[in-house]
């Protein structure tokens, strides 16, 4: 999964945390200030674990920055579609408001590039931009957490969506034993989505509508109607009998 | 709008994407004893003063946070493979413990929890 697209030389000295970025555990609605690394053509949800490229100069940039926290946190906020990075960086106004707050787990610098293992915790909504360069940086947010309206239509819509992962499975085969674990034996259906959301390679407008979904009802609702659409177009492709089980 | 050229696949599978949980869940053993239970819980780098821990029916929740206070200015990663962050680890016993008596002690890089039921 590849962030801000190409592999410029990074070859920056070390960043250190401007006085003020956040040292500890942020509340949900006390705004704090965090580094922000840019994604392109991917969105980073709650609740699951990616693995991220880093190469552009002030990508890395804001990455060290987060190394220097106590918890290494980072937030994660995606390029809209429309745009498309060139040389240049992405500057705020390129960028959703919502992004997801994510720790570091593991990180490695392999020549220029630093490779890093990031886990989404909550999501997060941008109050203000602090800064451009060396890294983007910005006043932000916890958000609420996704709570469920009507626990039975939850349920019911995500039963119907490992119903239709099930379906999707047997046409792509080779998709690892641990992936359908994950997927099938998901028990909490907005961690289910959230997964759905990360593997289905929906595009970015439909992730980013997911991740801005206030509530499981209609978390699980857009993912079940995204699934069924990529269901079918499957379908109409892979000529009869040449599915799997 | 989305590509109509785009391929359904679940390519970023192969990239080890995976479902977690929002917060760090550390390791633990239970132990049952002779008059209750023992729990040990992997947290080496934590700062004791910051445990919460909660007894709710039968429920043990444990929350604090590993900070990385090493990192000093001039400092430049190379590598890191230690969690740092907020971590819960909520274990489930099979009877209620709320009513249990509660003892800790943090050594050796474990919090080592002693419930002594009535």
């Amino acid at each position: 999964m590849a962030e801000d697209a190409d592999k410029t030389k990074a070859g920056m000295e070390t960043e250190t945390a401007p006085a003020g970025i956040v040292n500890s555990a942020p509340k949900p609605g006390e705004p704090f200030e965090i580094a922000v690394l840019a994604l392109q053509n991917t969105t980073l949800f709650p609740e699951t674990v990616v693995p991220l490229s880093v190469g552009r100069t002030r990508s890395v940039a804001a990455v060290e920055a987060a190394l220097s926290t106590e918890e290494k946190l980072l937030g994660c906020i995606t390029v809209r579609p429309e745009i498309t990075l060139g040389p240049q960086d992405a500057r705020p106004a390129d960028l959703y408001e919502v992004g997801t707050l994510a720790m570091i787990k593991r990180m490695e610098r392999i020549g220029e590039t630093v490779h890093i293992i990031a886990q989404g915790s909550d999501r997060i909504k941008v109050i203000s931009w602090k800064q451009e360069e060396p890294y983007l940086r910005a006043v932000v947010q916890i958000l609420p957490s996704v709570q469920t309206k009507d626990t039975e239509e939850v349920e019911a819509t995500k039963r119907n969506v490992q119903s239709m992962v099930q379906q999707a499975l047997a046409l792509l085969p080779g998709i690892p034993p641990e992936v359908r674990v994950a997927i099938l034996g998901s028990v909490e259906p907005v961690r289910l989505a959230y997964f759905l959301g990360s593997i289905l390679n929906l595009g970015v407008e439909q992730e980013q509508k997911m991740l801005e979904a206030n509530s499981a009802d209609e978390l699980l609702r857009l993912a079940h109607g995204y699934l069924a659409r990529e269901l079918e177009e499957t379908r109409k492709k892979i000529p009869r009998g040449m599915s799997t089980s | 709008m989305p590509n109509p050229n785009r391929e359904f696949s679940l390519l970023t599978v192969a990239h080890r994407v995976r479902p977690s949980g929002r917060l760090w869940n550390p390791a633990a053993d239970v132990y049952r004893t002779a008059d209750g239970w023992l729990v040990k819980v992997d947290v080496a780098g934590i700062c004791a003063d910051e445990l919460e821990i909660d007894l709710d029916q039968a429920n043990l929740r444990v929350r604090g946070c590993r900070r990385d206070t090493v990192y000093k200015e001039g400092f430049s990663y190379q590598q890191m493979e230690i969690t740092y962050s907020r971590f819960e680890k909520t274990i489930q016993f099979p009877c209620p413990i709320e009513e249990a008596s509660l003892e800790h002690d943090y050594r050796d890089g474990f919090l080592i929890i002693s419930l002594r039921c009535k």
